[in-house]
C-alpha cells in the first residue's frame, strides 16, 4: 500500500458508500480518461485528439472526462513507447497517436515499432495533396501542366516521409524530372520555401492544406493543387469523395496526361504510402478486453456523431476517413510483412529512399 | 479599418473578455516568474478551456498568458541568477549582480518598465506589419537565415572578451551539443548513443536551467549567506524608481532593442530564446563604457528586457499574416485558431480584421495590465535578496527540477540538467564563459538547416547573385572586422565571469586546463564519429570539432604556461570549497538515484528535508512545514494543475 492509498482510505470508502448506486453507470462514471499524443500541443495531431476526446466522452457509458497529454520526443517514439511498455493497461490511459505504420518498417531498425502489440481502438486517415507554384517553368494552368515544364524542385522533409515519398513517386510517375531539397523543419516553413521560390513542389495533409496552404498560397495566386490521394477501400480501390475536390486524385491525373491506367510497383507504393491510419487510438497491451469492446464501439459511434462531424468540418476543414480497429490491423500487418509479401513494391521504396538519401 | 481597431478594443474590453485577459496576465506574471514553466507550458494548459469560447476571449486568455511571461521571468532571472523561461537569459548577466550588489530593486524596476515598453511597441509593430509582413519575411532565404545565425556567432566575441579562445572553445561545445539527434535530413541520428531521449536533440529548458541554476545553487549554498552581499536598504521605493529612470535615460537603447526584438521575433526560426543574446551583444557593443558589463551595469538589464517582450509581437506577424508561426510558442498559438475555426493569412486583415485587433489590443493591454501589477509587488520580491540563501534554495532546486521535468517528462532531463550544471559549474570555477555556449546550443541547428538547404536549393552562381545574400555577407565581414579590431583593442569584456576568487588562483588554471584538454579530446571523439555519418550530416560536426579543437588548444597552451610560471609559487591552495563543491554535487546527483527507488514526489521533498537539516541548520517544525509546503505544489500544482507524468520507481509509495 502506499502513502497515497493509505492517506486516501477513509475518504475511498467514504467515496465507495455514496457511490455504490451510481457504479452500474459504468465503468468509467467520474472517471478521467488520458490520451497520450506523440506529439507537441497545437500542432494538427493535438487539435484533433482534443476534437475527437470532445465528442467521444458523450459516447462512452459514465461520460469519462478526458485529458490531453502530449508526449513529444524520440523521433515521435516516446509517447509511443510510454504507451507500448510503461502505461498502465488499465483503460485509464490511451493513445492518439501519428504512427507512421507505412514508413517506419523502411527505416532503421531501432526505430521500428510492433504495433502489433497494441491494443487498436480505430484509426483515422487523413489524405495527403501535392501542390506547387504555378509559375514552374512556363506555368500552371492546371494540374495536367505539371508534365511540360521541365525539371521542378521538390521541398521535403527526408527522403522516408510519407509526404515527400508521394511528390516524388507522383512526379516519376507522371515523366516529371526532380531536384530534391530535404530538411524543412515544418509544413509551414515548406510552404514559405515555396513562397520564396527555393522550391516549386511540396505534399501536406489536407486539412493542412486547407487550413494554411489554401488562404496564404492558392487564394493569393502563387500556386495550385496537383493531386490528392484518396483513401482506398478493403479492396484496395479509391474511395471518391466528391468532398475532396481541391485537386483531381492521383489516377485521374494520370489517365489524364498517360491515357491508361496506373499500375506496377511505383504505383502500388505510392497508394501504400499514404494509405496507412495517419492517426491511431490506441490501448496499451493487455488492457481488459471488455473495455477495449466498448472502447471500439464507443470510436464508430463517434465516428458519424453529426455534432463531431460538423466541429471537424468547421476546424479542421475536413471529412476525414475512419477506419474501424480490424481495418487499421490489416494495414498493421501489411505494414509488417511487406518485405515479404509485396517484394517488388519494398525493392521499389528501398530503391527510392536510397535514391534519395544523399 | 478604423472601425476595426475601435471595435477590437471595444471587444476586449467587453466583459467577459476582459477578465479572462486579467486571468490569462496572472497566470501568466506566475508561469513566468517560476524558473522552468513559462508561456508555453501555459497555453498548452488552457488551451482545452478554450474550447467553446469566443475567439476575442480566447485570445485574451492565450495571448495574454503568454505576453506577460517576458515581464516576470526577469523576476528570477535578477534575483536568483536563473533564467525565468528562454528568453531572460542574458538578464542574468547584469541584473543578478545589481541583486548582489543591492541594487534588485532598481534591476527589476528597470526591467518591468523596459518590458511594458518593449511588449507596447511590439504590439504596435503587429499593427503596422501585418500589411508589410509578407515581403519583409519573404526577403530573407535560407542562406541569409546562415549568416543571420554567423552574426549571432559573432557575439561570442563581445561575450567572452579576454577569453576569447575559453569563448570559442565553450561555443563548440554548445554548437556540438546541439549535433545530438537526427541530422536537418536524414533519419539516422548523431552522437545518440542508442538513447531515444537524445534522437530528438538535448532539450533547451533542462539545458539551459542546468547551466545557469545550478552554479547559482550552489553559490548560495557554500557561501552560506543571502543573495546580496550588502546590508538591505529601507528605501526599496526609491531603488525601484531609479529603475524607471534609467530606462528614461536610456531611452534609444530601449527603442533600438525593441525594435530589434520585432524583428527577429518576425523572422520564423531564431525565437525569443536567441532575441535576448543578440540584444545583449548589441547593448554591450553599442556602450563606449564597457568596463561594468558583467558586474551589474543597468544597461545589460534595459537591452534584453525591451528585446525578449517586443519578440512577442513580432512572431505574432508571421503567424497571423501567413500561418508561419514565428516561435515555438505562436506554433501552438496556430492550433487556437484551428480550434477557432480560423485560418491565419491574408483574411486576417481583412475578413477577420476585427479579430486581428482584437490581439493587437490584449497584447498591449496585457503589458500594460502586467506592469502595473509587478510594480506593486516589487518591494517585496527585491527583498527576496536579502533572506538566508539556504531557506532559498530548496524551493529553487524543487522548481529548477520540475520545470526541467515538464520539458519532458523523462530521466533524462533530470540527468541534463544535472550534467549541464556540473559543466557550469566547472566552466564558472575555470573562468569559462557561458553565453557563449549558449549562443552556439541554439544557432547550431538554425545555422545548420539553413546551410543544408542553400546547398541543395541553389547553385554558388545563385547564391551570388542574391542581393541579400550579398549585403548580409559584407554587413557580416564589417562586423567581423569591428569584433576582432575590439578584441585586439582589449575593448571587449567577458561578462560571465567567477569574481569570487583571486585572479592567478591556481585551482581555476588547474580545471581550465583540464577542461580543455576534456574538450579537445572530445572534439577528436565527435570527429572520427562524424566519419560514418551522411554528406550531408557532417560537414557541420566537423567544422565545429576542427574549430573548436584549435581554441580549446590555445586555452591549453595558455593554461600551461601559467601554470608553468606559476611554479614555485608560495602559498597554500584552499580546496574547501571546491571539496564542499563536490558535496553539493553528490547531493543532486542523488534526487534522481533516489527518484528511481522511492519516486519523485517522495524523493524531492525528502532532499529538501536533508538539505535545510544539512546545510541550514534549520528546526524540525520548520523543516516540517517547508517539506509539506513542497509536497503540497507536487501534488497541487504539478501533479493536478499541469498533469505531470511521474517516474515509475521500484518501490511505488505514493
Amino acid at each position: 500500500m502506499t502513502i497515497r492509498d493509505f492517506l486516501a482510505l477513509p475518504v475511498f470508502a467514504t467515496a465507495m458508500l455514496a457511490a455504490m448506486p451510481a457504479m452500474s453507470d459504468g465503468f468509467y462514471e467520474g472517471e478521467t480518461i488520458t490520451l497520450v499524443t506523440n506529439v507537441g500541443a497545437g500542432g494538427s495531431t493535438d487539435v484533433q485528439a482534443r476534437l475527437f476526446a470532445k465528442h467521444w466522452k458523450d459516447h462512452i457509458e459514465g461520460n469519462p472526462d478526458f485529458v490531453i497529454e502530449p508526449m513529444p520526443g524520440g523521433g515521435m517514439l516516446l509517447g509511443i513507447n510510454y504507451l507500448m511498455g510503461a502505461a498502465d493497461p488499465d483503460g485509464f490511459t490511451l493513445g492518439f497517436v501519428a504512427p507512421n505504420v507505412t514508413t517506419r518498417p523502411l527505416g532503421p531498425e531501432a526505430q521500428r515499432v510492433a504495433y502489433e502489440n497494441f491494443e487498436v481502438i480505430g484509426s483515422v486517415n487523413v489524405p495527403v495533396i501535392a501542390y506547387a507554384r504555378n509559375d514552374v517553368g512556363s506555368g500552371l494552368k492546371e494540374p495536367a501542366d505539371i508534365t511540360k515544364v521541365g525539371e521542378v524542385t521538390v521541398a521535403g522533409f527526408q527522403p522516408r516521409s510519407s509526404f515527400d515519398m508521394n511528390s516524388l513517386i507522383g512526379l516519376e510517375l507522371l515523366g516529371v524530372e526532380t531536384k530534391y531539397v530535404a530538411g524543412f523543419g515544418g509544413g509551414s516553413a515548406l510552404m514559405a520555401a515555396l513562397l520564396r521560390g527555393e522550391a516549386d513542389i511540396g505534399t501536406t495533409g489536407l486539412n493542412s492544406y486547407r487550413v494554411g496552404i489554401m488562404e496564404n498560397f492558392v487564394k493569393p495566386g502563387h500556386g495550385i493543387g496537383l493531386w490528392t490521394i484518396p483513401a482506398v477501400d478493403e479492396n484496395g480501390q479509391p474511395i471518391d469523395d466528391p468532398e475532396v475536390a481541391d485537386a483531381p486524385p492521383f489516377h485521374e491525373l494520370y489517365k489524364q496526361v498517360r491515357n491508361e491506367e496506373p499500375s506496377g510497383p511505383a504505383y502500388d507504393a505510392l497508394m501504400y504510402i499514404n494509405n496507412g491510419p495517419t492517426l491511431m487510438v490506441v490501448a496499451p497491451p493487455g488492457t481488459p478486453e471488455d473495455l477495449i469492446a466498448e472502447l471500439r464501439e464507443t470510436f464508430l459511434e463517434t465516428t458519424t456523431d453529426a455534432e463531431y462531424l460538423a466541429d471537424v468540418e468547421k476546424q479542421v476543414h475536413l471529412k476525414p476517413v475512419f477506419f474501424n480497429a480490424e481495418r487499421t490491423k490489416q494495414m498493421i500487418d501489411r505494414a509488417r510483412t511487406l518485405n515479404e509479401s509485396e517484394p517488388e513494391m519494398a525493392k521499389y521504396l528501398a530503391d527510392l529512399i536510397a535514391k534519395y538519401s544523399e | 479599418m478604423f472601425d476595426s481597431m475601435i471595435q477590437g478594443l471595444l471587444q476586449v474590453l467587453a466583459w467577459p473578455t476582459s477578465g479572462f485577459l486579467l486571468l490569462g496576465v496572472l497566470a501568466g506574471l506566475w508561469l513566468g516568474a517560476v524558473p522552468g514553466l513559462g508561456g508555453i507550458i501555459g497555453i498548452v494548459v488552457v488551451l482545452p478551456f478554450t474550447f467553446g469560447m469566443e475567439p476575442a476571449s480566447a485570445f485574451a486568455l492565450l495571448i495574454g498568458l503568454y505576453a506577460v511571461t517576458a515581464t516576470s521571468d526577469s523576476i528570477a532571472s535578477i534575483m536568483l541568477g536563473i533564467p525565468g523561461t528562454a528568453a531572460s537569459q542574458a538578464t542574468v548577466m547584469d541584473g543578478h549582480p545589481m541583486a548582489k550588489k543591492g541594487e534588485g530593486a532598481r534591476a527589476l524596476g528597470a526591467a518591468i518598465t523596459v518590458s511594458g515598453f518593449g511588449g507596447i511597441m511590439g504590439g504596435i509593430a503587429l499593427a503596422l506589419s501585418l500589411p508589410l509582413a509578407l515581403p519583409i519575411i519573404l526577403a530573407f532565404g535560407s542562406p541569409d537565415y546562415f549568416l543571420l545565425g554567423a552574426f549571432g556567432l559573432l557575439l561570442v566575441g563581445a561575450l567572452s572578451g579576454t577569453a576569447i579562445a575559453r569563448g570559442l572553445a565553450a561555443a563548440g561545445i554548445g554548437l556540438l551539443l546541439s549535433q545530438i539527434g537526427y541530422p536537418v535530413r536524414s533519419d539516422v541520428p548523431r552522437y545518440w548513443f542508442e538513447t531515444y531521449y537524445l534522437i530528438d536533440g538535448l532539450p533547451l529548458v533542462a539545458a539551459v536551467l542546468g547551466l545557469f541554476a545550478l552554479p547559482e545553487l550552489l553559490g548560495l549554498t557554500v557561501s552560506r549567506s543571502s543573495i546580496s552581499s550588502v546590508e538591505a536598504s529601507t528605501d526599496m521605493r526609491s531603488g525601484m524608481l531609479q529603475g524607471v529612470r534609467d530606462v528614461v535615460r536610456h531611452r534609444w537603447l530601449a527603442f533600438r532593442c525593441s525594435i530589434l526584438g520585432v524583428y527577429i521575433g518576425m523572422l520564423p526560426g531564431p525565437g525569443p530564446s536567441i532575441a535576448d543574446w543578440i540584444a545583449y551583444g548589441h547593448t554591450v557593443q553599442s556602450a563606449k563604457d564597457k568596463s561594468q558589463f558583467g558586474k551589474g551595469d543597468v544597461r545589460g538589464v534595459i537591452g534584453p528586457e525591451a528585446t525578449n517582450n517586443a519578440v512577442n509581437g513580432g512572431s505574432l506577424i508571421p503567424t497571423v499574416a501567413l500561418g508561419i508561426p514565428g516561435s515555438a510558442g505562436m506554433a501552438i498559438l496556430l492550433g487556437a485558431f484551428m480550434l477557432q475555426g480560423l485560418s491565419p493569412g491574408p483574411a486576417m486583415l481583412t475578413t477577420h480584421l476585427t479579430t486581428t485587433f482584437t490581439l493587437v489590443w490584449t497584447l498591449i493591454l496585457a503589458n500594460i495590465i502586467g506592469v502595473a501589477v509587478l510594480f506593486l509587488l516589487v518591494r517585496q520580491l527585491a527583498k527576496a535578496a536579502f533572506i538566508d540563501g539556504r531557506l532559498l534554495v530548496p524551493a529553487v532546486t524543487l522548481f529548477v527540477f520540475m520545470g526541467s521535468w515538464l520539458s519532458q517528462p523523462h530521466i533524462g532531463s533530470w540527468l541534463t540538467l544535472l550534467g549541464m550544471g556540473a559543466l557550469g559549474i566547472w566552466m564558472r570555477r575555470a573562468g569559462w564563459p557561458r553565453p557563449p555556449l549558449v549562443l552556439g546550443f541554439v544557432l547550431g541547428p538554425i545555422m545548420e538547416n539553413a546551410f543544408v538547404l542553400s546547398m541543395q536549393a541553389f547553385t554558388p552562381m545563385e547564391l551570388l547573385s542574391r542581393p541579400m545574400t550579398l549585403g548580409l555577407a559584407a554587413l557580416l565581414i564589417v562586423a567581423t572586422v569591428f569584433t576582432v579590431r575590439g578584441l585586439r583593442r582589449g575593448e571587449q569584456v567577458q561578462v560571465d565571469r567567477d569574481d569570487t576568487h583571486k585572479d592567478g588562483d591556481p585551482v581555476a588554471g588547474w580545471l581550465s586546463l583540464l577542461l580543455a584538454a576534456v574538450w579537445a579530446g572530445v572534439c577528436v571523439w565527435a570527429f572520427i564519429e562524424a566519419q560514418s555519418f551522411p554528406l550531408s550530416a557532417k560537414i557541420f560536426p566537423e567544422v565545429i570539432c576542427g574549430v573548436s579543437f584549435v581554441a580549446a588548444l590555445f586555452v591549453l597552451a595558455k593554461d600551461l604556461r601559467g601554470r608553468l610560471a606559476a611554479r614555485g609559487a608560495t602559498g597554500q591552495i584552499d580546496f574547501r570549497q571546491d571539496i564542499r563543491t563536490l558535496e553539493f554535487l553528490v547531493w543532486y546527483a542523488a534526487i534522481p538515484a533516489v527518484s528511481f527507488v522511492i519516486g519523485q514526489i517522495v524523493a524531492l521533498p525528502l532532499f529538501i528535508a536533508a538539505y535545510l537539516k544539512r546545510w541550514g541548520g534549520y528546526g524540525p517544525i520548520a523543516i516540517l512545514i517547508y517539506t509539506a509546503a513542497a509536497v503540497a505544489i507536487m501534488v497541487g500544482v504539478y501533479q493536478t494543475l499541469l498533469h505531470v507524468k511521474w517516474l515509475r520507481p521500484m518501490i511505488d509509495l505514493w
